[in-house]
């Protein structure tokens, strides 16, 4: 079933088609926030959250055409800055807390592997909110330049100076966390 | 943003996404030595690639979503018809009821008399209607209906033979056999409290009781002060028009320096038989007060006391009061020398109603402006006539 069809039959509250719906996208958007927030449990309310939202657009008529999976995926990037601001105005705990060590006996290695992971993941969040998008949608789903500037709203060019300029201050703020302090 | 730059990152972008290596990725790439720790930036982002959801999240998400779903999509409930019917049926008592008590006490209100279980009502309805109008000229007549309902309120207890604490206004007038009377009744007024014959035809305030004989006895007499707030409309030499009110203008008039038509006045007159009103000050507003002094005219400044037994009303402006107690008292003899038609004292017979009005034509024609109902006398004695 395409995704106008869907819409249709969602707008009118069908529970075939929001199940197909939520199944069809559910992965992407955790995913998403799961690069984002890297907590595997506020990753999955949020998504969760998501997808509520997504009743109450249909609901009221909000969503009565396009891209659902664009639609979700800038509710997700909304979720995740207002988690954000959640987390610095009550900072109660720390995200690299829950970060998993991969399964295995060499826990040395491990214990790298979760290190730079931290270390990226704390890169990534000093980049601004357009860039931390682009990144993951680019990167967390694999989307294509014009997926992603569909998802986004934005043109191709547009999205390209963004992805660029994105990695480029990655790349400044890796080298500068490599640094002894 | 160098485009090369960004074309090539972009090619080798695509290439490492496909499967290539760094190495083979860059291979023959002109900007390689650029790009290689940008790529390399990319790829470190492959560790924060998030793994699938696990089936049990996303089973719980969906079952949360459906639930959400089914809610919103059954219908309100539905409050059964005789439900809604009895809440109709009480709603509609509800008001009929309120409707009905509003204006049954209303009409009982505004055939009361004073004395009667309903008629501070009446007149409390009578104020909030005054209140909301605006314009002094408007509530002049407002003013004077009242007056004239008080006067027939007062007129009906005297038919009853009824004994009540009443106030009323109205013109004074002295009779043949020399009783005074206020709007057309007869007043007893005590020794003490005699008008000065001078006041005759001046429009008062009137305290007292109903007599069964047909009689007031009067407990105080206050000449009626009227506030009139305006813009002056034109400026003749004893004739100006404030607020659409004739007033005339006497040489013993306070009158601020500066003032021109269109500028905003505040002006303290007394009503003189029923068809001049004689203005005691006129004051520029506070909005033109700093560009006018005031001027005092000397004739105002005169010895003569006060008349016996004559009280002016007072207002709420302190200021103006002390002023207007001063002149005031004064007035009723001047006033008689500067009648605009050049008589004398009027006779009582010459005095019409004092609410009667006419319409077009000069300041005697206009309706009296009073003071505003809250400016109540503070003075047991000088009960206002609202």
């Amino acid at each position: 079933m395409d995704d106008t069809t869907l819409l249709t039959q969602a707008q009118r509250l069908d529970p075939h088609a929001l199940a197909e719906i939520h199944d069809r996208h559910f992965p992407a958007i955790y995913r998403y926030i799961l690069f984002r927030v890297g907590d595997v449990q506020v990753s999955e309310d949020l998504s969760s959250d998501v997808f509520l939202a997504l009743l109450d657009a249909l609901k009221g008529g909000k969503l009565r055409s396009g891209n659902i999976r664009a639609w979700l995926l800038a509710t997700a990037n909304h979720r995740v800055q207002d988690e954000y601001r959640k987390r610095y105005h009550r900072p109660l705990e720390n995200l690299e807390d829950h970060d998993q060590l991969p399964d295995g006996h060499d826990l040395e290695a491990a214990a790298d592997h979760a290190h730079n992971r931290r270390r990226v993941r704390s890169a990534v969040r000093k980049l601004n909110e357009d860039q931390q998008h682009v990144l993951a949608l680019r990167f967390s789903q694999e989307l294509n330049l014009e997926e992603t500037a569909r998802a986004l709203g934005r043109t191709v060019s547009a999205v390209k100076v963004i992805q660029f300029r994105a990695v480029q201050a990655l790349r400044k703020l890796l080298l500068e966390e490599s640094e002894p302090q | 943003m160098n485009p090369d730059l960004s074309a090539a990152f972009e090619s080798c972008l695509e290439k490492i996404q496909s499967g290539q290596t760094l190495d083979e990725a860059l291979a023959g790439e002109t900007h390689a030595a650029e790009l290689r720790p940008l790529l390399i930036s990319v790829i470190s982002l492959r560790l924060l690639q998030p793994a699938d959801p696990p089936p049990a999240t996303q089973a719980r998400s969906r079952a949360r979503f459906l639930t959400r779903a089914a809610e919103l999509n059954s219908p309100a409930p539905v409050t059964p018809w005789w439900g809604r019917l009895r809440l109709a049926t009480a709603l509609f008592t509800f008001v009929v009821m309120a409707v009905v008590s509003l204006v049954v006490t209303g009409v009982v209100s505004s055939q009361s008399l004073p004395g009667d279980f309903l008629y501070p009502v009446k007149i409390q309805v009578e104020r909030a209607g005054e209140t909301l109008t605006a314009g002094s000229s408007n509530r002049l007549v407002w003013q004077l209906t009242f007056d004239q309902r008080r006067s027939t309120e007062v007129s009906r207890l005297l038919s009853r033979g009824r004994r009540e604490s009443v106030t009323f206004a109205g013109t004074l007038t002295q009779d043949a056999a020399g009783t005074w009377r206020a709007a057309d009744m007869a007043l007893q007024i005590p020794a003490t409290l005699q008008p000065d014959p001078a006041l005759l035809g001046a429009y008062v305030d009137v305290h007292g009781f109903t007599h069964p004989d047909g009689y007031i006895e009067v407990t105080s007499l206050a000449l009626r002060l009227f506030q009139i707030g305006g813009v002056i409309e034109e400026m003749q030499s004893n004739n100006w028009l404030v607020d659409s009110i004739h007033l005339t203008i006497t040489p013993q008039t306070r009158v601020d320096a500066g003032l021109k038509p269109g500028m905003r006045v505040e002006v303290t007159a007394i009503r003189y038989a029923p068809q001049t009103m004689l203005a005691l000050s006129i004051r520029a507003a506070e909005s033109n007060a700093s560009q006018s002094q005031p001027q005092l005219t000397p004739g105002l400044l005169s010895d003569q006391t006060n008349p016996p037994g004559i009280l002016p009303t007072e207002t709420h402006e302190v200021s103006e009061t002390a002023e207007v107690e001063e002149t005031a008292t004064e007035m009723p003899e001047e006033a008689t020398e500067t009648a605009p038609d050049g008589s004398e004292t009027p006779d009582a017979e010459e005095t019409p109603e004092p609410q009667k009005t006419e319409s077009g034509g000069h300041s005697s024609e206009t309706p009296e402006k009073t003071d505003h109902p809250d400016e109540t006398p503070k003075s047991d004695e000088t009960p206002s006539g609202g």
